[in-house]
C-alpha cells in the first residue's frame, strides 16, 4: 500500500553555517538587553559628588538634578525635569542646645511648616536608622504644594515627604525627601540610595 | 502569379514570473503611502482643517491602518494570483504585531524606560541608548519571528525574503502606530506624519535583516554575515529614530519655537528610497552572482 | 462641523503678540474716553497694571471678615512692598479694621481676585501714606518674601515735573467688582506747604474716583510719581456712598441697620512719591527707630483746633519763614503763600482750602480736604508757585472738617506802591553792629538782634515791632513810634535781657499804621559758639546689649556686619520744650526716617537716646544722622556698618523685558504641565548649566501652569546674551544661546512647541 502523505511540509534541515549564525544573533540579542539595562541604569541613576567641608556633609545626589545652597539649607537638589512636583532632596543643618531634644525639634519643624505649607499633616514618628546604623527618627507628613505666581493658574499638588533627623554634637542633621504623594513610593529608592552615600 | 513565402517566427512563449513581485508591491504601498501622508499633512497642518473629535479619531485609525490595508491590496492579495504564492505571509504579520504588543512594547515601556531618560541625555549618548534599546529589540522580535515561521523551507528565492521582512515591518509598525494613535490626541496631520516615519524605519530595517536570510539560505557566506546585517538594522533603525525626532524638533527665536515637521518627512523619506535602493542593488548582485554560478556549473562538465 | 486649528500657525498669527495687545489696549482706552492724548510708547501699561492692587481692609469677625473700608495700592518692591494712604489702612475712626487684605488683577479686565494679606510696615498718618508688606497667603500660610517674585512699577524723580504734563492714574473705580481702570489728565498745578515745601501736592485735571486713593500716578515714561490722596470719605461725607455689602449684624438681612463700606467722591490732589521714599527704603531695609530716652508724654489736643491770624506773603525764605506781609499782589505774580496759626491739630483733623477769585471757585488755587501733616500747634502755609495768578479779588475759607476756621482777602492787580517792611533776619551783633549768625537759629544770648528792609516809607507814619514769645508778647519789648527814617533802607532793632532771653520760639511782628506788615520767626536754643549756636554735642554712636550699657559704651563709626542694632547719643543744651527738632537719618546718603517733633525732654541734658534696629541684622551701609532746627544742621554723625555701602539688589530695577509664553506638546498642541524654563545668566551657556546643574548659573527660571503658560518673574536686561533651556520629562529639550533682547523690546509672549522624545 502507498501512502502519499499530503500537506505535511517537509521541514527542511539547518546546516551548520545557519545554526551558527542564529546563536550569534540570540548572542547579540542577549548582549544588547543587558547593555540597555545597564546603560539605563547608570544614566538614570547616576549620581555626582557633593562636599561641603564647613558643615562636614559628603553626598552623592542624582545627576542632573538643580543643585542649590543659597537658602537656609546646606544644599538642596530638585529634579526639575519632572512635570509633577519637583522631587527634592535637602541636608539642613540646625544648631540645638544640650537640652533640646528630637521631639522638640521635630516640634519645631511641625510649627514652623504649618506655617508655609498649605494642609500640612505630620504623621505619627519613627526610629529609623541609617544605612551605615546611625540611629535617628524620621517622620512622614503631606501637604499641599502650589505655585507662587498669582499670575498662573496652577493646581496644587498633593507632596509626601520624610525627615530623617540625626542628632550629634549640638547640631541636628535634617534630611527632606518630598515628591509628589503619587509617585512617592516609586521614588523612595533615591532617597535610599542617597542616605546610604551621605556622610557628615 | 507569384507566392512569396517567409519564415514566420514562431510566436515565443511569455515566461510567467510564478512569485509576486515583492519589491514593486513594497514601492507601490510606500508610495501611496507618501501621497497620502503629504495630503494629510498639507489638510490637516497647512490648511488647518479639523473636524469634530469623533470624526478625527475614525480619520486617525484609518491612518493608521492604511499601510496593513494597502498590504492587504498589493501584497497579500496579489499574493494569491500568482502561481506560487508564499505561504504564511498573513501569519508572520499577525504574529510579529502580537509579539510586539505583548513583548516588545512592554520591555521598552518597563524595562528599558526609554522615556525617562533618552529624550534628555546628550545627542551621542541618545543615539547609542535608540541602537542598544529599541533598534535592537524590534530588529530582534521581527528576525525572530521570520526566522521561526520562514526560514529555510519558505525561502525559495531571495526575494521572499523580502517579502516576509516587510510584512513582518507592517505588522510592527501598525503596532506601534496604534499606540501612539490611541494614546496621544494628536491631529490627523502629526499622525500620518509619525506613523510613515515609523513605517519607513521598520521597512529599511526589515529589508537589511532579509538580505541576512537570504544569503543565509542561498548562499555560503560567514556565519557573522546574519548577525552583522541585524546590527546592522538595528544601528539604522535605532539611529534614525532620534535623529528624526532632532530633525522635528523645534529651535528657538522670540518670534516663537514651532517644529520641523517636513524636515522628518524628507528623512524617512530619504531613508527608505537609500536604503531600499541599496539594498535592492544588493539583492539584485546577489541574484546575478548566484545565476551566474549556476551557469557556470551547468556549463562546467 | 470643520473648523480652524490653532496648533499650526498661519503667518499673520505669528506676529509678535503684544503688537495685538497695545492695539486692543489702545482702542479700549480711546472707547472709554481716555482722554486725546496721544498713547506713550514707554508706558509698559500691562505691568502697572498688575502692579495695582485693591485693597480691602476688614475687621475679623466670628464668622468671616467684615469689610470697612477699601482703596489701591501699588507694589514698589518684588517681594510684596505696597505703597497707598494710610487713611484706609490704618485702623483709625473711619476705618477701624485691623486686616488688610490684598486682591490682584490676575487677569486683565476682570475683577481682582483676593489673594494676600498684609501687615503694616511704615506709616506717616500726616502725610497719609502707608507701606504694607504681603504676609500671608489667604488660607493663612506664612509668605516667603525671597520667593515671592510680584511685578512692581518704578518710582519717579518728582522733581522732573512740569506743569501740563500728561500723566495717568491707575487703581479700583469701585468696590472690587470692576476690572481696573486708567484715568488720564494733566498737571494743572503744585501746591506749597512747609512738609514738602512748593511741590508738597501735585494737581491735576484728572477726575480720580474716590476708591482710586492710594493708588498710583504715572508720567508718561511709566514711573510712579504720585500718589492719589484724599481726605477719609466717610459715610457722612457730602459725596460718599455707603455701600452695605454683608450682613454684619447677624439678623439675616443685608441692609441700611448693617455696617457699610463708604466709597465716592472725587480725587485732583497727588502726594508726590519723593514723600514715600524714605518710607518704602525703611520699610524694605526692615529699619526702625526707636527714642529710648524718657520723654514727657505730649500731651494730646486738648481744645477743639482752629486757625487764626492768616495773612499772606509772596514768598517764603529757606527757613520757611514769610519774607514780608501783603494785602495786595502785582499783576503777573506767580507764586502766593497763606500763612496762619494753629492749634490742637491732630493727624487725623482734616483740613481744606477752599479759594475763589471774583466769587467763582477756583480750585487751581485751593486745596481739597487732605489730612493734617503739621504738628500740634504752630504756624503753616499753604501755597502756590510756578504759576501766573489772574487779577481779581481772592477770597480764601480755611476749614477744619468741613467747618470754616478762617477766612483772608487778598486783590491781585496793579502795583500799588504802599510802605512796606520785608526780609526779617535775626542774629546776634557784632562789635560793628552787624547782623551774624544764622538767622533763624540763634544761641541764647542776651540781646537779639533783627534787621528788616523798608522801602515806600513815609517820615510821620506810625510804626511798631512787637516780640513775642510763646505766643505771649513779651513785656516792655514793644516799640511804637513814629517813622523818621527815610523812605527805604534796613533798620535794625533789638530786644535785650540783662539776665538773658530765655531759650524758646520768639517772633517778631512789624506793624505800619496799626496793619501786620512783617512776621517772623526765630528760635533760641543752646550755648554760644562764636557766632552760632551750640545745640546738640558729642553726637556718637555705639553699640551694646543694653541701653543703659549704651549711655556708658565708647563711641563707635565703624560696625562689623552683622550688628543688631545700633544706639545713637548726643548730649544737648538749652533746648526749651516744644522747641521744634528734626531728625533724620541716612543709608547711603538716601533719607530711612525723618520726623519733626517737639522737643519734649528737659532743656539741658546729656546722653539722649535713640536706638536703630533691623528685621534681621543692620544692613552694610553708611549711616548718618542729623538733628536740625528749622531746617538748620546743629549736630550730625556718620557710621559705616560692614562694607559701608548697601549691596547691590539685583531684583531692585523694574525696566526691563517681560517674558512669557505657553509650552505645548508638538503632537497633541496641549499644554505641557510643569515644564520648566530655565533662563542662564550671561556668564554660562546653556551646556555649562545642563553640565552644571548648579542654581547659582541661573538668572531666573519659571515652571509651566496647567495650560502651559509661564511667566519669567525677573526683568531680563536688553542687550544682554541670556542662555535658555526648556526641559520636561518625556520631551527633548530646546537650548538657545545669545537670546538678546533689544532695548526697545518691552515684553514677549512667546509659544513653544516640544517635540516627545
Amino acid at each position: 500500500m502507498t501512502v502519499i502523505e499530503v500537506g505535511r511540509e517537509e521541514r527542511g534541515q539547518l546546516t551548520l553555517r545557519q545554526r551558527w549564525s542564529h546563536y550569534l544573533v540570540l548572542v547579540y540579542a542577549l548582549t544588547m538587553l543587558i547593555v540597555g539595562v545597564n546603560l539605563r541604569d547608570s544614566l538614570l541613576y547616576a549620581t555626582v559628588p557633593y562636599e561641603d567641608v564647613r558643615a562636614g556633609i559628603r553626598a552623592f545626589y542624582p545627576q542632573g538634578w538643580l543643585l542649590d545652597n543659597q537658602g537656609d539649607y546646606v544644599f538642596r537638589v530638585r529634579d526639575m525635569r519632572r512635570t509633577d512636583f519637583k522631587t527634592t532632596i535637602q541636608v539642613q543643618i540646625l544648631p540645638v542646645s544640650a537640652d533640646s531634644t528630637t521631639r522638640n525639634l521635630l516640634d519645631n519643624l511641625l510649627l514652623t511648616r504649618a506655617q508655609i505649607f498649605g494642609q500640612y499633616r505630620q504623621f505619627p514618628r519613627a526610629i529609623f536608622q541609617l544605612p551605615d546604623e546611625t540611629p535617628a527618627t524620621s517622620v512622614n507628613y503631606t501637604f499641599v504644594a502650589s505655585q507662587d505666581d498669582p499670575f498662573l493658574e496652577s493646581f496644587p499638588t498633593v507632596v509626601a515627604g520624610q525627615d530623617v533627623v540625626i542628632l550629634q554634637r549640638e547640631q541636628a542633621v535634617i534630611i527632606t525627601f518630598q515628591a509628589s504623594a503619587d509617585e512617592y513610593d516609586t521614588l523612595y529608592p533615591v532617597f535610599q540610595t542617597f542616605l546610604a552615600d551621605l556622610e557628615f | 502569379m507569384t507566392t512569396t513565402s517567409r519564415l514566420i517566427t514562431p510566436p515565443q512563449e511569455d515566461e510567467i514570473y510564478p512569485y509576486r513581485r515583492a519589491w514593486f508591491s513594497i514601492a507601490v504601498e510606500s508610495g501611496i503611502l507618501f501621497v497620502v501622508t503629504v495630503a494629510m499633512f498639507v489638510t490637516f497642518r497647512l490648511l488647518g482643517v479639523r473636524f469634530t473629535p469623533f470624526i478625527e479619531q475614525i480619520v486617525n485609525l484609518s491612518v493608521v491602518l492604511l499601510p496593513l490595508v494597502l498590504w492587504g491590496v498589493f501584497s497579500l492579495r496579489r499574493e494569491l494570483s500568482v502561481p506560487l504564492p508564499r505561504a504564511r505571509l498573513l501569519m508572520v504579520l499577525v504574529v510579529t504585531g502580537l509579539a510586539a504588543n505583548a513583548v516588545g512594547l512592554p520591555i521598552a515601556d518597563n524595562i528599558f524606560q526609554v522615556d525617562r531618560w533618552l529624550p534628555l541625555a546628550d545627542a551621542p549618548v541618545r543615539v547609542v541608548g535608540y541602537i542598544i534599546t529599541l533598534g535592537s529589540l524590534q530588529e530582534i522580535i521581527k528576525y525572530l519571528v521570520v526566522r521561526y515561521a520562514t526560514f529555510p523551507e519558505l525561502l525559495r528565492i531571495r526575494a521572499d525574503s523580502v517579502a516576509y521582512s516587510a510584512a513582518s515591518a507592517i505588522g510592527y509598525a501598525v503596532i506601534v502606530n496604534l499606540r501612539f494613535a490611541l494614546d496621544t490626541n494628536t491631529d490627523p496631520g502629526t499622525l500620518a506624519l509619525e506613523s510613515f516615519a515609523t513605517f519607513a524605519f521598520h521597512l529599511v530595517a526589515s529589508v537589511i535583516v532579509a538580505y541576512g536570510l537570504s544569503e543565509l539560505r542561498f548562499s555560503a557566506p560567514s556565519p557573522l554575515l546574519l548577525p552583522v546585517m541585524v546590527v546592522a538594522a538595528a544601528v539604522i533603525h535605532g539611529a534614525a529614530i532620534p535623529i528624526h525626532a532632532g530633525l522635528t524638533n523645534a529651535g528657538f527665536s522670540l518670534a516663537g519655537s514651532f517644529t520641523n515637521p517636513v524636515f522628518g518627512l524628507i528623512m524617512a523619506v530619504g531613508l527608505l528610497v537609500s536604503i531600499g535602493s541599496t539594498m535592492a542593488f544588493l539583492f539584485q548582485r546577489a541574484e546575478i552572482a548566484a545565476q551566474e554560478a549556476r551557469a557556470e556549473s551547468e556549463r562546467a562538465p | 462641523m470643520i473648523r480652524f486649528t490653532q496648533s499650526f500657525k498661519p503667518f499673520w498669527q505669528t506676529l509678535n503678540f503684544s503688537v495685538w495687545r497695545t492695539t486692543g489696549v489702545l482702542l479700549l482706552m480711546w472707547m472709554i474716553g481716555g482722554g486725546v492724548h496721544a498713547q506713550s510708547d514707554r508706558i509698559d501699561l500691562d505691568r502697572i497694571q498688575r502692579a495695582t492692587v485693591f485693597i480691602m481692609q476688614a475687621r475679623q469677625n466670628v464668622t468671616a471678615p467684615i469689610m470697612t473700608c477699601v482703596g489701591t495700592g501699588t507694589i514698589v518692591s518684588r517681594d510684596g512692598l505696597i505703597l497707598t494712604n494710610a487713611h484706609n489702612t490704618v485702623p483709625n475712626r473711619s476705618c477701624p479694621g485691623e486686616l488688610l487684605l490684598i486682591a490682584l488683577s490676575v487677569r486683565a479686565y476682570e475683577p481682582p481676585i483676593p489673594l494676600y494679606q498684609a501687615e503694616i510696615v511704615q506709616a506717616d498718618e500726616g502725610l497719609d501714606l502707608a507701606l504694607i508688606r504681603i504676609t500671608r497667603t489667604n488660607d493663612g500660610r506664612l509668605v516667603d518674601p525671597a520667593v515671592l517674585a510680584l511685578p512692581f512699577v518704578q518710582l519717579a524723580e518728582s522733581d522732573d515735573l512740569r506743569l501740563d504734563s500728561t500723566l495717568t492714574v491707575i487703581g479700583y473705580p469701585n468696590i472690587g467688582d470692576q476690572a481696573i481702570t486708567q484715568v488720564r489728565g494733566t498737571i494743572v498745578g503744585f501746591t506749597a506747604e512747609p512738609s514738602g515745601g512748593n511741590r508738597s501736592w501735585i494737581k491735576t485735571s484728572a477726575q480720580i474716583p474716590g476708591t482710586m486713593s492710594g493708588g498710583g500716578a504715572y508720567n508718561q515714561d511709566g514711573d510712579l510719581i504720585g500718589i492719589p490722596t484724599t481726605a477719609p470719605i466717610t459715610a457722612d461725607s457730602p459725596d460718599a456712598t455707603c455701600l452695605t455689602l454683608q450682613d454684619t449684624n447677624g439678623d439675616g438681612q443685608a441692609n441700611s441697620r448693617d455696617d457699610c463700606v463708604p466709597t465716592g467722591g472725587v480725587i485732583n490732589l497727588l502726594r508726590p512719591v519723593s514723600f514715600a521714599r524714605p518710607l518704602i527704603r525703611a520699610a524694605s531695609l526692615g529699619l526702625q527707630v526707636e527714642f529710648l530716652s524718657s520723654m514727657r508724654a505730649v500731651e494730646t489736643a486738648a481744645g477743639t483746633p482752629s486757625f487764626s491770624g492768616l495773612f499772606f506773603t509772596p514768598a517764603v525764605n529757606e527757613a520757611g519763614m514769610p519774607t514780608s506781609t501783603i494785602r495786595a499782589l502785582p499783576s503777573g505774580s506767580t507764586s502766593l503763600y497763606l500763612f496762619f496759626n494753629y492749634a490742637n491739630m491732630t493727624p487725623e483733623t482734616v483740613y481744606e482750602l477752599q479759594t475763589t477769585v471774583d466769587g467763582v471757585d477756583n480750585p487751581t488755587f485751593g486745596l481739597s480736604p487732605v489730612r493734617w501733616s503739621g504738628g500740634q500747634n504752630g504756624t503753616w502755609y499753604v501755597g502756590t508757585s510756578e504759576q501766573p495768578l489772574p487779577n481779581g479779588v481772592y477770597e480764601f475759607n480755611l476749614l477744619i472738617d468741613g467747618v470754616s476756621s478762617g477766612t483772608a482777602r487778598l486783590i491781585v492787580g496793579p502795583a500799588d506802591t504802599v510802605p512796606s517792611f520785608s526780609d526779617i533776619v535775626f542774629g546776634v551783633e557784632d562789635i560793628q553792629g552787624n547782623i551774624a549768625g544764622n538767622g533763624f537759629v540763634l544761641p541764647v544770648a542776651s540781646t537779639i538782634s533783627a534787621r528788616f528792609i523798608y522801602r515806600n516809607m513815609v517820615d510821620g507814619a506810625s510804626w511798631a515791632a512787637i516780640w513775642v514769645r510763646d505766643n505771649a508778647e513779651i513785656p516792655g519789648s514793644r516799640v511804637e513810634e513814629i517813622w523818621t527814617f527815610g523812605e527805604q533802607g534796613t533798620r535794625t532793632i533789638r530786644i535785650q535781657s540783662p539776665s538773658g532771653l530765655l531759650p524758646g520760639s520768639y517772633r517778631l511782628d512789624l506793624y505800619i499804621d496799626n496793619r501786620l506788615a512783617a512776621t517772623s520767626q526765630l528760635t533760641l536754643a543752646g550755648a554760644q559758639d562764636g557766632r552760632f549756636a551750640r545745640i546738640f554735642d558729642d553726637t556718637h554712636f555705639t553699640t551694646a546689649q543694653s541701653p543703659e550699657e549704651a549711655r556708658s559704651s565708647a563711641a563707635i563709626t565703624s560696625f562689623s556686619a552683622g550688628t543688631e542694632a545700633i544706639y545713637a547719643l548726643f548730649d544737648w543744651q538749652l533746648l526749651a520744650p516744644d522747641t521744634r527738632w528734626t531728625v533724620t537719618w541716612y543709608i547711603d546718603d538716601q533719607v530711612f526716617f525723618e520726623q519733626t517733633l517737639p522737643w519734649a525732654a528737659s532743656e539741658s541734658g546729656e546722653n539722649f537716646l535713640m536706638r536703630l534696629t533691623s528685621r534681621e541684622t543692620i544692613p552694610d551701609g553708611t549711616y548718618r544722622l542729623e538733628l536740625k532746627l528749622n531746617n538748620l544742621l546743629f549736630g550730625s554723625q556718620t557710621a559705616r556698618v560692614g562694607i559701608g555701602q548697601l549691596p547691590i539688589d539685583r531684583f531692585a530695577s523694574a525696566t526691563g523685558v517681560q517674558m512669557s509664553g505657553t509650552i505645548y506638546d508638538a503632537y497633541t498642541s496641549m499644554g505641557i504641565v510643569g515644564a520648566s524654563v530655565f533662563i542662564v545668566s550671561e556668564d554660562f551657556s546653556a551646556a555649562d548649566f545642563l553640565r552644571d546643574w548648579n542654581q547659582a548659573q541661573l538668572f531666573a527660571s519659571a515652571i509651566t501652569d496647567r495650560t502651559g503658560r509661564f511667566e519669567i518673574d525677573r526683568l531680563l536686561q536688553p542687550e544682554v546674551p541670556y542662555s535658555l533651556v526648556i526641559i520636561a520629562d518625556g520631551y527633548l529639550p530646546i537650548t538657545a544661546d545669545g537670546v538678546e533682547f533689544a532695548p526697545t523690546d518691552e515684553s514677549f509672549d512667546i509659544p513653544i512647541y516640544l517635540t516627545p522624545g
